[in-house]
């Protein structure tokens, strides 16, 4: 009974076709735009880059063209001088072909059009420049004979910092859109998973009060859809990763079998999660659609989908949510395959997922369950 | 206006599947919106988390400058914890000043007092190792002149804590910029939230056996097109009423002329977003393929055109690409209004025209599919 059932239930969940379309095509498209979006983006918002800079150079500051012309010639020069005059300057500059305008002088100074990390950094170089003429000023002043060795003391390379690598995997941070994405095919999962209950409550489908006035127990029925869903939930995430893997190239790390077992638990979580939604009674269809829907959403966001620190926000804010929230658990399964060489956090995630999974279709279980109508 | 009052009871039992959209759309712009004080230059303040493992009186002494300078942020002492505030970039730059610092300074040694953990190859790590150099480099430069280290130390912190006043050209800021951060987030409400709410009721006045009642009626096509048209009309003014409200509530009033041009900009994506609601809804009925439609655009709008991620982030062929979406107009002319780009008439007026010759455009293809329709024998089921 049960596999007859299963075939049938299964014949029924590949023949909802706008359903699996919107589980195919939205990886797909969404995952298309994210990567022509963020192609890059890693290399221009957080990686260092050269500035464009430009410098009036009035005062014809011989020290300073030394200086900058040193900087120019480093393997990743700090700066990209163009020398000009004033007026052109604050045309580049509101144009913003330049981050900002240093002007020499006794000491140099610097305008810029806004407020950022280019600007900072702009800042932190006329600092830098600046310093040296105060110390040697203020040596020159308490022993006039020790400017020598200070000068030479400022100007020797000094490398006082030891960097530590903290791990081998992909750190481009603009990867977790794309886990975050994965997440949300997963969340919207919930829509088969309704979909279950909707067909198996008799006052929301026809097909569900022919379902309850059958012989076939209700405990059969479900499970034998529910086990349909999740087989198709769970090929719909596999082609989702295959599809950012190796068409778009997404570079998921080197454990790529871990994130398949990965996607294809989050695909339940979702189904299941839909599930526990359908099978609240006292709500309409559209509106448990609704909740789904923007309840799939508001969890992605919380996980980071829309802005990427938030969910470093909701780990300072309300760390036990991170660790409940579908959405941020799946993400982070992704990001500890990555990120991390051993498997702690990432059988942690895992195992929440599945207790996850379990717990949400356990509740629609008991929500579906023993349920009669007077009428239809 | 029988067809009007249809439309407005299909509306209202749909009405909770619109505020939830609303609500949590709002909910996610508001908490989005952050308050940023463009009018004068501020140096962006590094998050920097220091482990002070030699715990002397000159490494206390570097901390303390540290803590001036840059914004210092507890992180724990494990590696997981570091790793995932620095991936997050919740924090920029994590510092160990290294055992033996203070023996290492006295003697003039510059090699090996910190050690950072490496992720990113960002600004923040290249300025703060620029930085401990230049603080290490400067201590030796004092001690060789004979300064006591002491005095060094002290000198140092001083020459380091005097900065360069930057100009900041074009100080226009528009007002509040909260204000702006919300408006920012607008076109993403807007579409998702009405393209969910518009949709399913135009697709009940569209059903069949609605379709079939109302073409044998004494009402005009054309009355019947305008009472549909009347009625999304007060929906969308409704809602975005309700939008610009929670705005006002939180931000406060709009109050200056750039202010109301924003209120006046989100008002004219407003109509773009029902004109692509009544398109999406003439090509399809299908609940699910809406919400496709929704998803898709609504995000991927939002991240094409920089309601998400800043346009001046974005790269030029993103751009390229955004300029085919209204979004990317209304967000440029939002940044203008703000005063992160330089604003002009030529170009708010440049953004206004394109906005609404998106929405002549939209409307004159769901004009053209809607005329196909109702001349075939078919009729949406």
């Amino acid at each position: 009974m049960f596999l007859h059932n299963l075939k049938y239930e299964f014949l029924t969940a590949v023949r909802t076709k706008d359903l699996l379309i919107w589980m195919i095509l939205f990886p797909i498209i969404l995952g298309g735009f994210f990567k022509f979006a963020f192609d890059g983006i890693y290399e221009k918002t957080t990686q260092f880059s050269t500035l464009k800079t430009a410098v009036v150079d009035e005062a014809d500051d011989k020290n300073f063209r030394s200086v900058a012309e040193s900087l120019s010639a480093q393997e990743k020069p700090l700066l990209d001088i163009v020398y000009t005059d004033r007026d052109n300057a604050k045309k580049l500059l509101n144009d913003g072909d330049v981050k900002g305008i240093i002007y020499t002088g006794k000491e140099l100074s610097l305008s810029v059009a806004e407020n950022g990390i280019d600007q900072t950094t702009l800042k932190f170089f006329v600092d830098k420049y600046n310093l040296r003429s105060r110390v040697i000023s203020r040596a020159a002043q308490s022993d006039p004979q020790s400017i020598e060795k200070v000068a030479a003391a400022l100007s020797e390379e000094t490398d006082s910092v030891r960097e530590i690598p903290l791990t081998e995997g992909n750190t481009d941070n603009a990867i977790q859109y794309f886990y975050n994405l994965l997440a949300m095919v997963a969340m919207f999962g919930s829509m088969t998973g309704l979909h279950i209950s909707n067909v198996n409550q008799a006052n929301l489908s026809a097909l569900g009060a022919r379902k309850n006035c059958s012989p076939t127990p209700k405990g059969t029925g479900i499970c034998a859809a529910l086990i349909a869903t999740y087989i198709i939930e769970i090929l719909c995430m596999l082609l989702s990763v295959t599809y950012l893997r190796f068409v778009l190239g997404v570079d998921f790390g080197d454990k790529l079998p871990l994130v398949y077992l990965s996607a294809a638990l989050s695909g339940t979580v979702g189904v299941s999660m839909g599930f526990f939604i359908g099978s609240i009674c006292c709500l309409s269809e559209n509106a448990k659609t609704s909740i789904s829907i923007t309840g799939s959403l508001l969890l992605c966001f919380l996980s980071g989908l829309m802005i990427s620190d938030m969910k470093q926000v909701m780990a300072r804010k309300l760390p036990w949510f991170n660790k409940i929230n579908p959405a941020a658990v799946i993400s982070d399964s992704f990001y500890c395959l990555n990120m991390y060489s051993d498997y702690r956090r990432f059988t942690e995630k895992i195992v929440t997922m599945f207790i996850l999974s379990v717990v949400f279709a356990l509740l629609g279980f008991i929500m579906t369950r023993r349920k009669k109508y007077a009428s239809l | 206006m029988q067809v009007f009052k249809a439309f407005l009871k299909v509306v209202k039992k749909n009405m909770f599947t619109a505020l939830v959209f609303t609500f949590v759309f709002i909910s996610i712009a508001v908490i989005t919106a952050h308050n940023e004080d463009r009018s004068s230059f501020e140096a962006v303040k590094i998050d920097l988390t220091v482990f002070d493992e030699d715990n002397s009186a000159e490494s206390r002494a570097l901390t303390g400058l540290l803590s001036e300078k840059y914004h210092m942020v507890d992180t724990n002492n494990n590696k997981d914890d570091i790793m995932d505030m620095l991936y997050y970039e919740s924090v920029d730059c994590v510092v160990i000043i290294e055992n033996g610092y203070s023996e290492k300074l006295a003697a003039g040694e510059t090699e090996g007092l910190f050690s950072t953990y490496h992720m990113h190859d960002s600004y923040a790590l290249v300025i703060m190792e620029q930085y401990l150099n230049d603080y290490a480099s400067t201590v030796k430069a004092y001690t060789l002149a004979g300064t006591p280290l002491e005095e060094a130390l002290k000198n140092t912190a001083q020459d380091l804590a005097v900065e360069t006043e930057v100009n900041m050209e074009s100080k226009v800021s528009g007002g509040n910029d909260d204000y702006f951060e919300y408006y920012n987030y607008m076109p993403y409400i807007i579409i998702s939230a009405f393209l969910s709410l518009l949709c399913p009721v135009l697709n009940i006045m569209e059903r069949r056996d609605l379709r079939y009642r109302t073409n044998c009626s004494s009402v005009r096509p054309a009355t019947y097109t305008m009472q549909i048209f009347i009625g999304c009309a007060v929906v969308v003014t409704a809602l975005w009423l309700l939008m610009v409200g929670v705005g006002a509530g939180i931000y406060g009033m709009a109050s200056t002329s750039r202010e109301w041009l924003a209120v006046l900009n989100s008002f004219v994506f407003v109509l773009i977003s029902t004109a692509i609601s009544v398109l999406v809804a003439s090509l399809t009925s299908s609940k699910n393929i809406i919400t496709l439609i929704t998803q898709a655009l609504g995000l991927g709008m939002s991240f094409f055109c920089g309601i998400f991620v800043p346009q001046d982030m974005l790269g030029s062929s993103v751009l390229a690409v955004g300029k085919f979406f209204p979004a990317y107009w209304y967000i440029r002319l939002n940044n203008m209004l703000r005063g992160s780009t330089l604003l002009s008439a030529e170009k708010a007026a440049l953004c206004f025209g394109i906005q609404a010759a998106f929405v002549v455009a939209i409307v004159t293809v769901t004009l053209l599919i809607r005329r196909m329709k109702y001349n075939s024998v078919k009729v949406m089921a």
